[in-house]
């Protein structure tokens, strides 16, 4: 069981993020949720590589490019939803920093087989920000509009839930004993499981929705 | 002092790590929630201010109707009881002139051009009482003004009128508003208050504008009528909520009526 936790949790999660941007429609918004689409679809098959590849080597190189991917995605998503000038500039001034960032561990410190755990927290902490940017944005411009019949909001609050709570795991995670890791690891995969539900269930309840009216 | 064993901290170092997602977890759901709940009161908020936008409009639009036809009213009754009356009087005048006997004859004359005189004066005066178009043109105060003159030409009332003060820029739509409400208490006090006198002061300080009515009449129980289902104090409250004007009724049975609409400006 925690062998699935573990392994294969983490995949299927990305999987099921797949499917609810197919089914959210996502050609109505390419630059918008075409972005993301491309992401998890890049996202199961790393993922799948690096949790069924034996060894420790393709794992590693794998999860640096991983998280580098993520942020690179996920700046591109919120700049194209966020409206505030001020916080599409910090968005790319975030984007430059992990560029850098990424650029060092490749290039000059060679840490890409390694776990670089405060990199990952880093982009944990980025998406946040970025989520809770989204919050303000939805909070300053109300309409009319029922919140829960935007994708968007079912998705980002998915987000803040899984980058949110499981900060402290990627953090820390180099720390923990290796006996320990993959319970650490299956929590996490449970949080993201749980956040990639949500995102289909709100992709599904919003198209039966607008089949009723 | 005893060692720790490595395991105990490395158990504790994980519990202590479970503990503070559980923790993050629980705020992500707090911030998720919080947001829905402001979100859902927003929305709720912006929904009544349409309502009470579209309710403005449509009590402004129904306002507009009926001060024209009062007005039209008001014209056919001028054009019968007064105007009609000052042409007879010429025709009569002008049919009976006799130019044989010169002195009579001028003394028609001008009895005749004096009646000219005064029916050129009422349509002027009747023209200018178009529709609610009037209280834009003319202004709110001089609007009321009429309505006080009018009421002394009955000769049932003495009526006076007051303005302290200069008068504040008022929007036109809250200006017909107003209006609409002065005509309905002056009516109401017509109506039903047996009064002689009747009162009207416009009153304008720095930031309000107050419009105040009082009668010697018979007066009412003011807390028992707004209760009940009587439309015109209704109307009256809910035309003042309308334009954010603040309404005060008092009167007792026996002791007058005092109305205050007042404004801030």
């Amino acid at each position: 069981m925690l062998q699935f936790l573990k392994d294969a949790l983490e995949p299927l999660s990305y999987l099921i993020y797949t499917i609810a941007f197919f089914i959210s429609g996502y050609r109505k918004q390419p630059d918008k949720r075409g972005v993301l689409l491309v992401y998890y679809i890049i996202a199961t098959i790393l993922i799948s590589i690096a949790c069924y590849t034996p060894g420790d080597l393709i794992n590693r190189i794998a999860y640096n490019c991983f998280f580098f991917i993520t942020t690179c995605f996920f700046s591109c998503y919120f700049n194209s939803i966020l409206i505030n000038k001020i916080q599409k500039k910090i968005i790319t001034l975030v984007f430059l920093i992990h560029l850098i960032l990424f650029i060092k561990i490749c290039l000059v410190s060679h840490q890409l087989y390694e776990i670089n755990n405060y990199f990952y927290a880093f982009t944990y902490l980025t998406i946040v920000v970025y989520a809770l940017f989204y919050f303000v944005n939805v909070l300053s411009n109300v309409n009319e509009l029922n919140i829960l019949h935007r994708f968007d909001f079912w998705l980002v609050s998915g987000y803040l839930l899984y980058f949110l709570s499981c900060f402290f795991i990627i953090l820390f995670y180099d720390n923990v004993e290796i006996k320990q890791r993959a319970l650490v690891w299956s929590i996490q995969n449970i949080i993201l499981f749980i956040s990639s539900v949500s995102a289909l269930s709100g992709a599904l309840w919003i198209k039966s929705q607008q089949k009723y009216f | 002092m005893d060692k720790i064993p490595t395991e105990i901290l490395l158990v504790s170092g994980v519990t202590s790590i479970l503990i503070i997602t559980i923790f993050l977890l629980v705020i992500a759901t707090g911030i998720i929630m919080l947001v829905l709940v402001y979100q859902k009161r927003q929305v709720q908020y912006l929904s009544e201010k349409e309502q009470l936008k579209v309710q403005f409009e449509k009590e402004l639009f129904q306002s507009q109707i009926e001060i024209q036809e009062q007005t039209l009213r008001h014209i056919s009754r001028e054009l019968h009881d007064n105007l009609g009356q000052v042409a007879s009087l010429i025709k009569i005048n002008l049919n009976t002139l006799q130019l044989a006997d010169t002195e009579k004859a001028s003394e028609k004359i001008e009895d005749t051009k004096h009646l000219t005189r005064q029916l050129i004066a009422d349509i002027k005066a009747l023209s200018v009482s178009m529709g609610s178009d009037r209280i834009v043109q003319t202004g709110l105060a001089k609007a009321i003004e009429t309505e006080v003159e009018r009421l002394n030409k009955t000769g049932e009332f003495t009526a006076t009128y007051v303005l302290q003060g200069a008068m504040p820029d008022i929007d036109n739509d809250k200006a017909v508003i107003l209006y609409r409400m002065a005509q309905e208490i002056i009516n109401n006090m017509i109506k039903h208050s047996k009064a002689k006198q009747i009162n009207v002061l416009l009153q304008v300080s720095e930031n309000l504008f107050t419009l105040a009515f009082s009668d010697d009449g018979v007066g009412f129980n003011a807390a028992k009528k707004i209760n009940d289902s009587g439309a015109g104090l209704r109307n009256l409250t809910s035309r003042a909520l309308l334009i954010n004007a603040q309404l005060t009724i008092r009167s007792t049975a026996e002791n007058g009526t005092n109305i205050t609409i007042e404004l801030p400006v």
